[in-house]
């Protein structure tokens, strides 16, 4: 009798029990390796991430949807994906945390009083409407899991902060003052960058567009008339893609002023670069990241999936997020996996009691005594100028867009 | 414009062709009258004149002289003592038979679809115009140089012309202030305002035109958008389009108002938003256009012409938000190689 029958001489069903592939999509934002490599411990799985800047990563989801199983990106591509047809609507009831999920996503804000913000706030997007197509009114059937969020402003070195700003409120205009003499970075995505340089030039000119979220074709056109005078004057050093590149400009003082993220931020702060994130005026571009499940993914793969968004709002991946500088959808489970001095410093806006690690372990990334930009949790994300945006004249935009970062 | 002009230059539509992967026009005549023949779709004794038979497949004399030479050759058609062949292998016992030539008289209706595209040289020359100038607007603003594009399809300056003023009517191309053609860009308002004199125009447009449009030409449009509707047909981007210009078509097919008519068919950048949207990324059967559709034909047949109205009014407004957002997504598509004769501008 062979092994592999049973005492009654049956050979027993065949049990497939190959370790399942998740095949994930996104940026530099989320994907970590420590992320991926603790994901795998813990739910048994094999996983692959595949990072990509953000306009990449939004061509890839909408034109090759088969190449991957999860799409974590941010919120404003559901604007992409969803009339795409790429996706498959996620199960609430399989999200285990989900009601611990705060009111930031499911309704727009996180306490009553604050301002919406213009442009693409998460939860006009989020529930998948009757007939198919996302909208505000809840159901239990998700577009997009959220997940990681934050408040983005500049960045900018303190010690070549021009003399005629030095007593100044931070502004947004300062990211197109001509007293930086050249060294100005924005980024390149006409989601995202575009709106940098809108807040910049509404704080600095004489452009006032209705609904900044929302530009028209006029008053895009206004915009890139201002911003082509300002390259023509060589204010701009570059418009980047990745965070490689304005780090190693900041470091270098080749930017002095730019758009900048947290993991170039943690890493410029590693590197002893004297650099500060503003706390403008005017108020923040937010942005709030998730996860969508590809449309062909089934079986045992969508199990893994699910496993996977669960373990994202489970704890540990939010604190990891936290020492980089993002905020959970759930932050109470991710308490428990931050010191004390931690939660005050980037949830609380306290000074730090001592110094912090960042998100892989790399210690005093923040100086005892620091005090992170803008106050704690509910005052950053509360003070929202513009979510990141995908417009009605959205392709109009990235097509001048693209022709100004070009001329 | 004469057809002939254009007819001298068929080249570069014939390597488009074989780049394209389709059959060479001599040899797709030869497969259809050749199938034609054996399957006796032929009256015997027809006489096949190398004129009438370019006409019916809307290509030139020379592909038809071809594929007649290879026929003969394989003794399906015979010479006789008179100009072009005889539908007959045995020309000594038929009488030649003169008959004007149409597609059902050389056996090809039986096949449904043309073997080649039928359409005269011009009006495919001037599809392959439209369809480059429509996708580039989608992808920035764009002047279509005259010169160039006489050179680039090998016809007279006044043909170019011709066609430029063509695309002009249907509100693809405009001029600016130094005479340049230019085409776009594609903006969400411009899309809008198409959509808004639409609304404004075809439901009562179709509330005229509903009782005259005869109810036999209604019950196969409405068989096969049920048939689109329970996905037992395959469908596609060309099919979708098409269907809707056909559809739009019917609606006004009775109506009166050229002048109105003529309005609502210069707008129709939502179409070529989603022909790219489709073009690209495929359709499913659970689009909504097929069911938004059938409703107003359901009506129309009920003779609920109100309500037909009433439903392309809705079907309108459904459309308006679909093509909106659909507008966003085309942003992450990259552009595609466009023609010569299209000048990027901005």
């Amino acid at each position: 009798m062979s092994e592999s029958t049973t005492a009654g001489g049956r050979t027993p069903p065949y049990v497939n029990r190959a370790r399942v592939t998740l095949r994930v999509l996104g940026t530099s934002v989320t994907l970590l390796d420590c992320i991926r490599d603790q994901a795998r411990r813990d739910l048994g799985i094999d996983l692959r991430f595949e990072v990509l800047d953000g306009v990449a990563a939004q061509r890839v989801g909408v034109l090759s949807p088969e190449t991957f199983d999860i799409y974590d990106q941010w919120f404003h591509n559901v604007d992409f994906v969803w009339p795409a047809a790429v996706m498959q609507p996620i199960d609430a009831q399989r999200i285990r945390y989900w009601p611990e999920v705060n009111a930031l996503p499911k309704t727009g804000r996180l306490v009553p009083h604050a301002a919406l913000g213009a442009g693409c706030n998460p939860v006009d997007r989020l529930y998948v409407q009757p007939d198919g197509t996302f909208g505000s009114r809840p159901s239990e059937r998700l577009t997009m899991l959220p997940v990681c969020h934050n408040a983005d402003s500049f960045g900018y070195r303190t010690d070549m902060l021009p003399s005629t700003l030095a007593d100044r409120r931070e502004s947004w205009a300062w990211l197109v003052d001509p007293s930086w003499s050249g060294r100005i970075s924005i980024q390149n995505d006409g989601a995202i960058g575009a709106l940098d340089a809108a807040l910049a030039i509404r704080a600095s000119d004489d452009w006032h567009p209705q609904d900044i979220g929302n530009l028209t074709v006029a008053e895009i056109d206004g915009l890139m008339e201002r911003l082509v005078a300002l390259k023509k004057k060589r204010c701009f050093s570059a418009f980047w893609d990745g965070d490689a590149e304005v780090t190693h400009g900041m470091a270098a003082g080749d930017i002095a002023i730019g758009s900048l993220w947290s993991p170039a931020l943690a890493e410029l702060r590693r590197l002893g670069a004297p650099i500060r994130l503003a706390a403008p005026e005017e108020g923040y571009r937010a942005w709030y990241g998730g996860m969508s499940i590809a449309r062909h993914v089934t079986g045992r793969t969508l199990d893994a999936a699910y496993d996977y968004m669960n373990w994202w709002l489970s704890g540990w991946p939010g604190a990891i997020m936290a020492r980089q500088g993002y905020y959970i959808a759930n932050p109470a489970r991710s308490r428990e996996h931050l010191s004390d001095a931690e939660w005050g410093y980037w949830y609380q806006g306290r000074p730090a009691a001592r110094d912090l690690p960042g998100p892989r372990g790399e210690p005093g990334l923040i100086r005892r005594g620091e005090v992170r930009d803008g106050g704690d949790y509910h005052a950053r994300m509360s003070r929202i100028a513009v979510w990141n945006s995908v417009m009605d004249e959205h392709n109009y935009l990235v097509r001048r867009w693209h022709q100004m970062v070009g001329a | 414009m004469t057809h002939g002009a254009l007819l001298l230059s068929s080249k570069s539509v014939q390597e488009s062709a074989r780049a394209a992967g389709r059959p060479l026009r001599y040899q797709a005549i030869y497969d259809a009258l050749g199938r034609a023949l054996r399957e006796g779709r032929v009256s015997p004794g027809l006489v096949l004149l190398e004129g009438p038979v370019a006409r019916i497949f809307g290509t030139s004399r020379g592909p038809v002289r071809k594929a007649f030479e290879q026929l003969h050759r394989d003794g399906l058609i015979s010479r006789f003592d008179g100009r072009g062949f005889l539908a007959t292998d045995r020309p000594a016992h038929v009488p030649p038979r003169r008959e004007t030539l149409t597609a059902a008289r050389l056996g090809l209706a039986a096949d449904g679809a043309p073997v080649v595209d039928t359409r005269p040289t011009a009006e495919r020359i001037y599809a392959e115009v439209e369809h480059a100038v429509s996708t580039s607007i989608a992808f920035g603003q764009f002047r279509v140089v005259e010169l160039s594009l006489s050179q680039h399809f090998g016809v007279s300056r006044t043909v170019a012309r011709e066609m430029l003023a063509r695309l002009s009517h249907q509100g693809l191309i405009e001029k600016d202030g130094q005479s340049h053609w230019l085409a776009g860009p594609l903006t969400a308002k411009a899309v809008a305002d198409d959509y808004e004199i639409l609304r404004l125009m075809e439901p009562p447009a179709l509330r005229a035109a509903a009782p005259a449009i005869p109810r036999e030409t209604l019950r196969p449009v409405q068989q096969r958008l049920a048939q689109l509707i329970a996905g037992d047909v395959p469908v596609d981007a060309t099919i979708l389009t098409g269907l809707e210009r056909e559809l739009h078509a019917h609606y006004l097919s009775c109506y009166a108002n050229r002048k109105a008519a003529n309005m609502m068919a210069r707008s129709q950048l939502p179409r070529v938003v989603n022909r790219i949207f489709f073009d690209t990324l495929g359709v499913t059967c659970d689009e909504p256009f097929f069911v938004e559709h059938k409703l107003v034909i359901d009506h129309l047949l009920y003779g609920a012409y109100d309500a037909a109205a009433s439903s392309l009014l809705a079907h309108l407004d459904a459309a308006a938000a679909r093509t909106r957002r659909r507008l966003k997504v085309l942003s992450v598509f990259t552009e595609p190689a466009l023609p010569s004769y299209l000048v990027r501008t901005c």
